[in-house]
């Protein structure tokens, strides 16, 4: 199953690469603007890409989002899914092999975007490595989580792409990853902590800005399993393998 | 038995798609499922692959079943040789193995082509293909030579008849009796749910079948009347048609339809 997976994204390898290739170009572009942002709020001295690595990891991690939606729903769409089912794997196997994929997509474009912040970018991470690892794996379990849940709960294919790629959009910008919260208009400051990728900005700011540790960053990782949790029941209370899912055909 | 369903009831809400079907294939053997469409074919098919449980009544199938849906199902930015792999290494059978495969589907020119570049013929042998790539014991074919060129006709007539003479029982549905007639098949026909005739041709055409003569009148009614008479015919008649005995005139008695209808 993975390994066709893997077949499958090598002959269509351009989505992956865009997700991996986009935040590159974005955080060149926006670091330097960053640092000023980052002044006005605290950070005297902080390179711009202790935002905009982040922040760009988290917005472009949530694509991923998508990314699970649609390697399930065009097993709908190619009439394939009745035949994997066929084959006799069970739901564990199914769902497992269409995670994989994202889940290395995911890993891939953490460690690009931090090593690119690192080595060009002037990255410094003042407190725990341990602790960036930790929020990353977490959001990224939480990106994959909810891309199941919405593979579940939807059941056309433009659903996907509209709330997938909109919400991304949009939980990024309300939670930080584009500009700090504090920068976002007083109206909207109050509610960013709905979005995950507040507290996952909140947590790396701790850990890369604040030097702080893995105790540190306790809060912001027990709201991401909470909201890891959420996502979850919603994937286990909708996902139906025998699901009719209409796509494009 | 390679697959024997016993008292097998599906419904989908207030619709009864399967009353109580009994329905057993041995090995080695072809049975065609006829029917309408709506009778149940597709849905007893998917009960055998294990895609749907039933609400009441067994189910015994002999190993994991080979599964062509009646819709072509296949990767389309794979190739042909990729496709095989695919499923092959669901089933833990070698590539060499699922390359086998290519000669008898008439696949082995195209098999580096993109799956989706494929004509629809190709593509409906590559989807039959990927349903026997692990050599089941079990082979559901659903309407397998839908809008099928003549070509693939014959190589999935061919396929299905090697596939039965290495043990393999097949369960066929199609509306092409003729098919049928050329497999040699065993016949059971579905109507609302139910099995209601079963048997060889020879004896369901003896059983049901009488001559018939089809009479299209002007107006588009159509009429059946036993016999082989054009006598008397009125001038509002614009096609008689005398059908034999046959499983198509039988099929038509039990049902009151033609096959392709």
């Amino acid at each position: 199953m993975i390994r066709n997976e893997l077949r499958l994204l090598r002959h269509d390898p351009v989505p992956a690469a865009v997700l991996v290739g986009m935040p590159l170009v974005l955080m060149t572009l926006l670091s330097d603007a960053m640092k000023s942002t980052l002044a006005a709020g605290g950070h005297e001295g902080a390179p711009g890409s202790a935002q905009t690595v982040p922040g760009m990891a988290c917005v472009f991690a949530s694509f991923a989002i998508a990314v699970v939606g649609f390697a399930i729903f065009r097993e709908h769409g190619w009439r394939t899914w009745p035949r994997l089912r066929a084959a006799g794997l069970s739901g564990r196997k199914l769902i497992g092999g269409k995670l994989a994929v994202p889940a290395l997509l995911v890993t891939a474009q953490h460690v690009v975007l931090f090593g690119f912040g690192v080595l060009f970018l002037d990255l410094e991470v003042s407190g725990s490595w341990l602790a960036v690892i930790f929020i990353a794996a977490l959001f990224a379990t939480l990106v994959l989580v909810a891309g199941l849940a919405a593979a579940a709960a939807l059941s056309t294919i433009q659903q996907v792409n509209a709330v997938t790629n909109l919400g991304a959009m949009a939980l990024g910008g309300l939670g930080g990853g584009f500009v700090p919260v504090d920068s976002l208009p007083e109206w909207v400051q109050p509610i960013a902590p709905l979005s995950p990728v507040y507290w996952a900005m909140d947590g790396y700011e701790t850990a890369i800005l604040e030097g702080g540790g893995v105790g540190d960053v306790l809060g912001p990782l027990a709201v991401l399993a909470a909201f890891t949790a959420v996502f979850a029941g919603i994937a286990l209370w909708r996902f139906k393998l025998d699901a009719p899912k209409r796509t494009w055909g | 038995m390679s697959l024997a369903l016993t008292g097998v009831v599906k419904r989908y809400g207030e619709r009864v798609a399967l009353d109580g079907v009994d329905f057993s294939v041995p090995a080695g053997a072809v049975v065609a499922l006829l029917g309408p469409n709506g009778a149940g074919k597709s849905t007893l098919v998917s009960i055998a692959a294990g895609l749907l449980a039933p609400d009441s009544g067994s189910v015994s199938v002999r190993g994991r079943p080979g599964l062509a849906p009646q819709e072509i199902g296949i990767y389309p930015s794979l190739t042909v040789r990729e496709n095989l792999w695919a499923f092959a290494e669901l089933y833990g059978v070698s590539r060499r193995r699922a390359e086998r495969w290519l000669e008898p589907f008439v696949l082995t020119e195209l098999a580096d082509r993109p799956a989706g570049r494929l004509s629809g013929g190709e593509q409906r042998r590559l989807h039959t293909a990927i349903a026997v790539v692990h050599r089941p014991k079990l082979v559901l074919l659903d309407e397998p030579t839908a809008g099928a060129d003549t070509q693939t006709r014959s190589a999935i007539l061919d396929a299905v008849r090697g596939l039965a003479g290495d043990g393999a029982a097949v369960v066929y549905t199609t509306h092409y009796l003729p098919e049928i007639e050329e497999l040699g098949a065993d016949v059971a026909l579905l109507e609302r749910g139910r099995i209601i005739a079963s048997g060889t041709i020879e004896e369901l055409v003896a059983r049901h079948a009488e001559s018939l003569v089809e009479i299209t009148y002007t107006d588009g009614r159509t009429e059946r009347r036993p016999g082989t008479s054009l006598h008397g015919l009125g001038d509002d008649v614009v096609r008689a048609e005398v059908i034999r005995p046959s499983l198509e005139s039988a099929y038509l008695a039990l049902t009151g339809r033609r096959s392709a209808e």
